[in-house]
């Protein structure tokens, strides 16, 4: 009896279970947000992405008067929380919280969604890399370590996070402009490329500025070069590469990485409004600003047409870089992605 | 390294301090005994909860969950036979025997005992040793990493439950099989995913653990009438004799725990299952009955490794700024968000902050042990509610952890799935912990083969050859042969000539 009771108890929860999961959140239109938000972090926890947006987040919600719920849901470089958030109602009470990575799924075979299935609703900051060498490394400057690459091409070992990911794009610009190549080994992000590089594995990796700071301040690793147009203000005394050689300055238009808030395409107007002023109540708060510059992060602060050009430019330019490269799976042009203009 | 001690006393003279560590490891107890909650998802929630705080009283609750998280893995282990966190696997091997004895009270009070001297033993290499060991672990090649996964791998022939070794290596395949799926480390080219998006990103490992132990161990007791067990809570601190006799192996253990935890690329959970293996190995008279029937020893080492793993994974997380396992990553976040990025610059500029950290550990420690010891009573009475209550509970528990880990329903799905491959192959005595073992081992293994290779210019010989020059290396082979010579027939005659022993 007490069996069947048991039973009859699981298959009810499962049931109540499945059902509280499919059911979504019904809106109304005129008084938006009537319910709480749903924020979904395309990356780890603890990740970068991941740190911007539990920043802006809290003081995003205060705006609008209602919570935004944020999660996690990591893996396949962000595909996976992009196709869960494009699968949702464009009604905007589910965002995606992104990086740069959906401007280049298509062509690396991940998804078959970009940002063009999205409004921005914020790219709050842009991040660079910078080029770094273990500290007793012979190469003190890039053209050194651009010298020895000439000289045993592909022997030198460079750390990647995965292809199309920033140190393999850093790779790429510099075969493109100098023809140089690496040997590129796979590590899972800045933490392990640090850890590999301190033990000296590595002979060059790129890192985030905000990653490395530390590291180069402190003597444990030599940074070569910024990959940005300008200097970093988290680490001045690092030249940009395009003040070593202004042929990186058209490459380096539209690059580096950078992290935002999407909502579906499709998603009405004044909703997208609402949100967006909100995040930039956010964004202009002194406790982000203070937080992106402790951590290299390059205020950006785009919304609406300016977002959507950005994120255009970057993918035109990245896109064929990577394509050039012979990153990707599938050419930029099956997709409408332009040539970057010259 | 003893620069800014007088930070050591802040956590322990500040009562508002001590009250939210408290509060932390008792939420991470109970946080830890539910099946799929962890202590990751905890402190990354606690990151937006404690968003406004000082950062002080927010590093003090995430360090206190930490501790407690730990922990508590082991209570629905040894209670339930499903273990609550991936680190806890191991205690449930003796653990839940020991439960069906009737001893689930003692089981309790030693793994509470144990895991609070292992903690105890990782603060203090942490205090002495931790530039050293830090230096240690970034000695770490990816052949290194190969080598102590392919260890891990001997722990298959500690599993066979019904004493057949072919079982436990089917079942270790399927789960190197399932560790697999998902995208290639060096390609990103999708690997068993069917084309489609949701496996591209692999099926995460803890689960694979809850499916295959919850929710097959529901089934399991649905089907047998097994009346609860009336327990013993006479007593529940473990004898001195018991800790006592234990020291060495509790010493090993920990060691085992800090050095796994430091290596950024390992942590608690495969620390214990090590430990474990090495107890099945080097202890020849457990007590009171056999490894996997309810030996002391086997909660003794796993439940003092994973607890010594703690202060192992704040090592490189300290003095380099590199997480030594998921919890520190997210712990590393926290601080980042609250304007610390800890680091060798942190170190450098504010060395008080380090010593803050291990005043918080030492009191979460205490409290781990006055919320372990004294919640223990109430606990025990989870194993005498009537299967029908107790069950559906289970599942609940099980489904609603499940989905938190990466919020996706179709985990659950693959969790229901595990489910019921693990009934069957617990029906048919095929040990599910080897599955578990082998999603946990596989992505290292095959990651840092990869890895290595790359290294070595593409070639196989090199990646092999190389360990033969490097000390590491070699000392990771040496460990691995003298275990499997220790274990031969051969091994019993040639000592036995050499030290002359006839009593055998």
């Amino acid at each position: 009896m007490s069996k069947k009771f048991a039973w009859a108890v699981l298959v009810l929860v499962t049931v109540a279970l499945i059902a509280a999961g499919c059911g979504g959140t019904t809106a109304k239109k005129d008084a938006f947000p009537t319910t709480n938000i749903n924020g979904t972090i395309a990356w780890g926890a603890g990740g970068g992405t991941d740190n911007v947006m539990r920043t802006l987040a809290p003081i995003a919600e205060k705006q609008l008067g209602k919570s935004i719920v944020l999660s996690n849901k990591p893996g396949a470089a962000g595909a996976i929380a992009t196709q869960y958030v494009y699968d949702q109602k464009a009604d905007g009470y589910n965002l995606l919280m992104n990086a740069e990575n959906p401007q280049l799924y298509q062509i690396l075979g991940l998804s078959k969604l970009s940002y063009n299935d999205f409004e921005p609703i914020l790219l709050a900051v842009q991040g660079s890399t910078v080029i770094v060498v273990p500290k007793d490394s012979p190469y003190k400057t890039l053209d050194d370590l651009l010298k020895a690459a000439k000289a045993n091409p592909g022997k030198l070992t460079i750390g990647i996070s995965g292809v199309g990911g920033q140190p393999y794009v850093t790779a790429a610009i510099l075969k493109k402009v100098e023809g140089v190549t690496f040997n590129p080994v796979t590590f899972d992000g800045d933490g392990p490329l640090v850890t590999a590089l301190l033990g000296k594995q590595l002979d060059v990796t790129g890192l985030a500025v905000g990653a490395a700071t530390q590291y180069i301040k402190n003597g444990d690793l030599r940074a070569l070069a910024v990959m940005a147009t300008k200097q970093n203000p988290a680490i001045p005394e690092v030249p940009a590469i395009t003040q070593l050689n202004p042929a990186y300055q058209d490459v380096l238009k539209a690059s580096g990485f950078f992290y935002g808030v999407w909502v579906k395409k499709g998603t009405p107007e004044d909703v997208i409004k609402k949100l967006t002023d909100a995040y930039m109540v956010a964004y202009k708060d002194p406790k982000f600003q203070e937080y992106a510059q402790k951590n290299g992060l390059t205020l950006m602060g785009l919304t609406d047409k300016e977002a959507k050009d950005f994120a255009a430019q970057w993918q035109s330019q990245m896109a064929w870089l990577i394509y050039e490269a012979g990153g990707a799976k599938e050419s930029p042009e099956k997709f409408n992605i332009p040539k970057p203009a010259k | 390294m003893f620069n800014g001690l007088e930070g050591f006393l802040i956590p322990l003279t500040s009562l508002e301090l001590i009250a939210y560590i408290a509060a932390g490891v008792f939420v991470g107890i109970y946080v830890g005994a539910i099946p799929g909650l962890s202590v990751t998802m905890a402190v990354s929630l606690l990151i937006s909860f404690t968003f406004s705080w000082d950062v002080l009283p927010a590093l003090c609750v995430m360090i206190g969950i930490f501790s407690g998280g730990v922990y508590g893995g082991a209570r629905s282990g040894i209670l339930l036979n499903i273990p609550g966190a991936p680190a806890a696997v191991a205690s449930g091997f003796d653990g839940y025997p020991l439960a069906k004895m009737g001893l689930a009270g003692e089981a309790m009070g030693l793994s509470t005992t144990q895991a609070v001297i292992g903690e105890f033993f990782g603060i203090i290499i942490l205090c002495l040793f931790a530039p050293l060991i830090a230096k240690l672990s970034i000695l770490f090649m990816p052949r290194d990493y190969f080598l102590l996964a392919f260890m891990g791998m001997f722990l298959v022939g500690s599993l066979t439950e019904g004493g057949s070794l072919i079982k436990a290596m089917i079942t270790a395949g399927l789960g190197i099989l399932v560790g697999l799926i998902g995208m290639d480390p060096e390609t990103g080219q999708g690997r068993m995913h069917f084309d489609t998006g949701y496996l591209l990103g692999g099926i995460n490992f803890v689960i694979v653990m809850i499916g295959t132990f919850g929710i097959s161990e529901a089934l399991v007791q649905l089907q047998d009438k097994v009346e609860p067990v009336k327990q013993q809570v006479t007593r529940i601190r473990p004898t001195w004799e018991v800790i006592a006799k234990n020291i060495p192996l509790t010493l090993r253990s920990s060691t085992i725990g800090v050095i796994i935890g430091a290596l950024p690329g390992t942590g608690g959970d495969i620390a214990a299952l090590m430990a474990y293996d090495h107890a099945k190995r080097t202890v020849k008279n457990p007590h009171p009955k056999p490894f996997g029937q309810g030996a002391y020893q086997g909660l003794i080492a796993p439940e003092s490794a994973c607890s010594a793993a703690i202060g192992g994974a704040i090592i490189p997380m300290m003095t380099l700024g590199i997480p030594g396992d998921a919890v520190t990553a997210v712990l590393i976040g926290a601080l980042i968000i609250h304007g610390l990025r800890p680091g060798p610059m942190l170190m450098r500029e504010q060395p008080e902050f380090f010593w803050v950290l291990v005043g918080a550990l030492f009191v979460s420690n205490i409290f781990l042990y006055i919320f372990g010891m004294t919640g223990i009573r109430i606990f025990t009475k989870i194993v005498e509610i009537p299967k029908s209550v107790l069950i559906p509970i289970i599942v609940v528990l099980t489904i609603i952890g499940g989905y938190s880990i990466q919020n996706s329903i179709a985990d659950i799905y693959w969790m229901i799935g595990f489910g019921i491959l693990g009934y069957f192959l617990k029906r048919y005595n095929y040990p599910i912990a080897a599955m578990v073992l082998g999603v946990i081992l596989s992505p290292i293994i095959d990651t840092n083969f990869r890895r290595g290779v790359a290294m070595e210019h593409g070639s196989v010989s090199a990646f092999f050859g190389n360990m033969l020059t490097s000390p590491i290396s070699l000392t990771l082979i040496f460990i691995m042969v003298a275990t499997a010579f220790m274990q031969s027939s051969y091994y019993d005659k040639i000592s036995d000539k050499l030290f002359k022993r006839t009593n055998k």
